[in-house]
């Protein structure tokens, strides 16, 4: 009987996923879950750069905004197909990220979090005002769209790619957390004296996992410039940084689907409490505000945590545990090292 | 070449706007000695008395004066407040520094929307607290800014009357041994709840004055509840290895002083980069701090 | 003789303390080491010094003839030193096979795409670590707990993992910093067991530690540390007697 259940569910929820954009007749609310796609492949590299390995940044949006610009530079100003810009924008952040691993190598907790937060304030700074090459703040426009024969991506198309790119991403995550890299990661997370004693590199561990959550920033913002055509430095302040490692935070930062839940669920939530009257247009960011502080002083292990009890506790044959996190050392995460990730 | 005066007038305002972002930083200080954490939602401090006082003022119908010593009282019971609702039910539920971090920074945008909903996000005339700030005072022929003299002797009163509550009172001795360790202040038979208060207290205060020193520069503006001001006022406890009170003072002018001459000999475009650049830096090279006398040596 | 680690004059200053003062020694290979002294005699500093734990302020380390001073700790376990902390540090996010796997991550071949894809080649590299991981937990009694938390374990066990993670970097020289800390003799006779079994197949060990009876059992050689300094060295029977080794104990029968 469980296990009809949970076939039911799985497929079910595939199904829904699948279909959802066909049915969905408003493009707005299309275009704000496209929006949250791209949100959970940042913030599912925001989990692995802190759930998995330890280290922190706020100056993600940084990352964000050089996958972004040079994408759609590349682009619009050097011709070059879209497809290889958005490459392009993939590796200029990358290389950023590893550039921005080495402080971590000497630097840990809040002085780490000041040196991204400087970062991100710096690229934002270059965006704004680098007008030849960006725009400046009145924006940058006319970034080619992603074509398929000849012919500009639709909403549904742009939310099926966003989507298999995002499932990619998990499934990279789920495949280096259960291989020798993850396991380098996670035990310099939890002390990197004895992971060093074991042959393992600290230094080297940081620098995959900065360049990793680069990667993911970098493609989720050069799959921007060309979803929206246009670009501004608006979307790349500091507060969106604290935003992503909010959505992070609320999502689990110990969980693979941590960063799909908060990148989405805090990109469409807000959207539909969004009240329609004059001066109170942004009265929804309160309420992302306050529905991360709640969330963390509520439920600090975030949504997958709470998901995944839920769920064993809905089928709790054999295979759960297996199906859930493919890792029998699941519930130990929460608990060991509470206090050591960011410390 | 630029001339001497303009040097000179350079250096006043760097060193002033400088002492402001070291009382920021002391905020920071203050509370890390107590309790090892960084507040993110202090940034947003300065923004709230500046915003609190001008209500007060324009809708409430008190007194300047009056207005700004109410205004900042209550961004002082708002550091209370920030314990209770924030802090401790976070170290309660089992979160970290990062849920801190992040919870605190929620709070930040909390504010700035907030703010942004009630007043709009246009700036506003800040009411004449120090009458005509940018009027000039001469002194042998340079002329400065009022508004840098009220910084300036402000921030230096504020240091007397803190070395004096530090090192002369019995609370300053309760805070110095809390600061060195809990656990001794403790064993030692000193209320560190009572001490936490008094810190928690003391960051959001010295902070919310900060904002109103900044009033007349930046006027009614959500702008000094954003991430840049924050930083700076991070970058001068940075400066100091976040123990040293004095040590961010120092620090404060001197990232103040340098941002003013990058100012004038590199690009004001590019002013925030420079500083930021110069805290990585800083950080990387000395991670324990410039200026930093109090931290036990190895 | 083949000498297998040699530190010369090694020295380590904290600001102004000397914690450890030109330090000579010699490691001979197939042997057992020891290495005792009082409390704060800078043993724990020493085995941190050659195992690249904290940089040495003088004097040079050598392994197998090369200078291993100045490389850092994880190179110099990847060259073959392993060791154990005093107070035990295992992974615990990591379950018990998980933390011995940490140290086989040299051994592994696959490259990024190989494990990004998860390639046989990946999949079948990762079974044939895993049982070499699951092999040397059953030596150690604890192949019944592959997949629990080292939290879980009693600490005589956490011990023996900690061990066993040393050795799956298959080291030629193994540190043991004081393994049999903290137990009774019932508990501590286990890890003696495979200590002895560890000198029979040849591993050379230093052993750090307070516990005498268990220094006796296994010991070749004995250096003695006083206040960072080498007071006395030889075979076990003839540093007991030794007069300044039994002043450094103040009184000595406490301890001897």
């Amino acid at each position: 009987m469980r296990k009809k259940l949970r076939l039911v569910m799985i497929i079910g929820f595939f199904v829904l996923v699948l279909v959802y954009p066909l049915q969905e007749l408003n493009e707005y609310r299309l275009f704000v879950v496209n929006r949250g796609l791209l949100h959970a492949i940042l913030a599912s590299g925001l989990v692995f750069l802190t759930g998995f390995a330890g280290q922190i940044s706020l100056g993600q949006a940084g990352f964000y905004a050089l996958g972004a610009y040079t994408s759609a530079i590349m682009a619009r100003d050097a011709g070059i197909p879209v497809p290889l810009s958005v490459i392009s924008g993939v590796a200029v952040a990358t290389v950023a990220g590893l550039i921005v691993s080495v402080p971590s190598f000497k630097l840990k907790a809040f002085f780490l979090s000041l040196v991204t937060i400087a970062f991100g304030l710096i690229v934002h700074q270059f965006a704004s005002n680098l007008h030849g090459l960006t725009g400046g703040p009145s924006g940058y426009f006319g970034v080619p769209p992603l074509q398929l024969g000849g012919a500009r991506f639709t909403s549904n198309m742009h939310y099926y790619l966003f989507l298999v790119l995002l499932v990619a991403t998990v499934v990279t995550m789920y495949n280096i957390k259960r291989s020798y890299l993850g396991r380098a990661m996670f035990a310099v997370n939890d002390d990197d004296v004895a992971a060093e004693a074991c042959g393992v590199s600290s230094k080297r561990a940081k620098v995959f996992a900065f360049g990793f959550s680069a990667a993911l920033a970098g493609l989720a913002g050069a799959l921007l410039a060309h979803f929206m055509g246009y670009l501004t430095p608006e979307p790349f302040e500091f507060f969106d940084s604290s935003e992503f490692v909010g959505m992070a935070v609320v999502g689990g930062l110990r969980h693979l689907w941590g960063g799909v839940i908060g990148g989405l669920g805090l990109t469409i939530l807000p959207e539909m409490l969004r009240l329609p009257y004059e001066g109170w247009e942004n009265y929804y960011l309160l309420l992302t505000a306050t529905v991360v502080m709640v969330f963390i002083v509520f439920l600090p292990r975030g949504i997958g945590d709470l998901a995944s009890r839920i769920l064993t506790w809905l089928w709790k044959s054999g295979a759960a545990s297996h199906r859930l996190e493919g890792s029998a050392s699941n519930d130990g995460h929460a608990k060991a090292g509470e206090d050591e990730h960011t410390a | 070449m630029v001339e001497l005066t303009r040097l000179v007038q350079n250096l006043v305002a760097g060193v002033s706007v400088g002492l402001v972002y070291g009382l920021m930083g002391l905020g920071v200080v203050f509370l890390w000695q107590s309790i090892n954490r960084i507040n993110f939602a202090n940034i947003s401090s300065a923004m709230l008395s500046v915003y609190l006082f001008f209500a007060l003022h324009t809708f409430g119908g008190l007194p300047m004066g009056a207005a700004a010593v109410v205004a900042v009282l209550l961004v002082g019971v708002y550091g209370l407040g920030l314990r209770y609702f924030l802090y401790e039910p976070i170290t309660k539920g089992g979160g970290a520094r990062l849920e801190f971090v992040v919870a605190t920074l929620m709070l930040t945008v909390f504010w700035l929307t907030a703010i942004i909903s009630i007043f709009g996000g246009m700036p506003m005339r800040f009411p004449p607290l120090f009458g005509d700030a940018t009027r000039l005072v001469r002194f042998f022929g340079i002329g400065v800014r009022a508004i840098y003299l009220y910084m300036i002797v402000a921030v230096v009163v504020l240091m007397i009357a803190l070395r004096f509550l530090l090192r002369g009172t019995l609370i300053g001795k309760m805070l110095r041994a809390t600061a060195q360790s809990r656990e001794t202040a403790q064993l030692m038979g000193i209320n560190v709840n009572v001490t936490t208060n008094i810190a928690f207290v003391m960051a959001t205060t010295v902070v919310g004055i900060a904002g109103l020193l900044l009033g007349p520069i930046f006027h009614v503006n959500i702008q000094l509840g954003g991430g840049a001001i924050g930083i700076k006022g991070f970058a001068a406890a940075v400066m100091a290895g976040l123990t040293d009170p004095f040590g961010a003072i120092l620090g404060g002018i001197v990232l103040g002083a340098m941002e003013n001459f990058s100012t004038l000999f590199i690009s004001s475009v590019y002013r925030d980069s420079i500083s930021f650049a110069i805290i990585v830096i800083v950080l990387v090279a000395r991670p324990k701090g410039i200026f930093n006398w109090s931290s036990k040596k190895e | 003789m083949n000498i297998l680690l040699e530190t010369k004059d090694l020295t380590k200053r904290f600001g102004g303390i000397i914690a450890n003062r030109d330090i000579s020694l010699t490691i001979e290979a197939g042997k057992t080491t020891g290495l005792i002294g009082p409390n704060g005699s800078g043993k724990t500093t020493f085995i941190n010094q050659v195992s690249g734990v904290l940089p040495s302020t003088a004097g040079k380390t050598y392994f197998q003839g090369n200078d291993i001073t100045t490389l850092s700790a994880n190179r110099i376990a990847r060259l073959g030193i392993g060791r154990t902390f005093q107070k035990i540090q295992l992974f615990e996010r990591l379950s018990v096979i998980e933390n011995v796997l940490v140290a086989r991550r040299h051994f592994y071949k696959a490259n990024v795409v190989d494990i990004v894809l998860n390639t046989r080649r990946n999949r079948r590299e990762e079974q044939a670590q895993r049982d070499y991981a699951m092999t040397l937990l059953k030596r150690f009694g604890l192949e019944s707990e592959a997949s629990n938390q080292p939290s879980a374990l009693p600490y005589g066990k956490r011990r023996a993992l900690e061990i066993a993670r040393a050795l799956a970097l298959e080291p030629k020289l193994i540190l043991l910093d004081e393994p049999a800390a903290g137990m009774a003799i019932e508990e501590y006779s286990g890890i003696l067991s495979i200590m002895e079994q560890l000198k029979e197949e040849g591993i050379t060990m230093l052993l750090v530690e307070h516990t005498m009876e268990f220094i006796r059992r296994v010991v070749d050689w004995v250096y003695v540390l006083n206040f960072g300094e080498v007071i006395s060295q030889g075979g076990f029977r003839d540093v007991e007697k030794d007069d300044a080794v039994i002043k450094a104990y103040l009184g000595g029968d406490e301890a001897l």
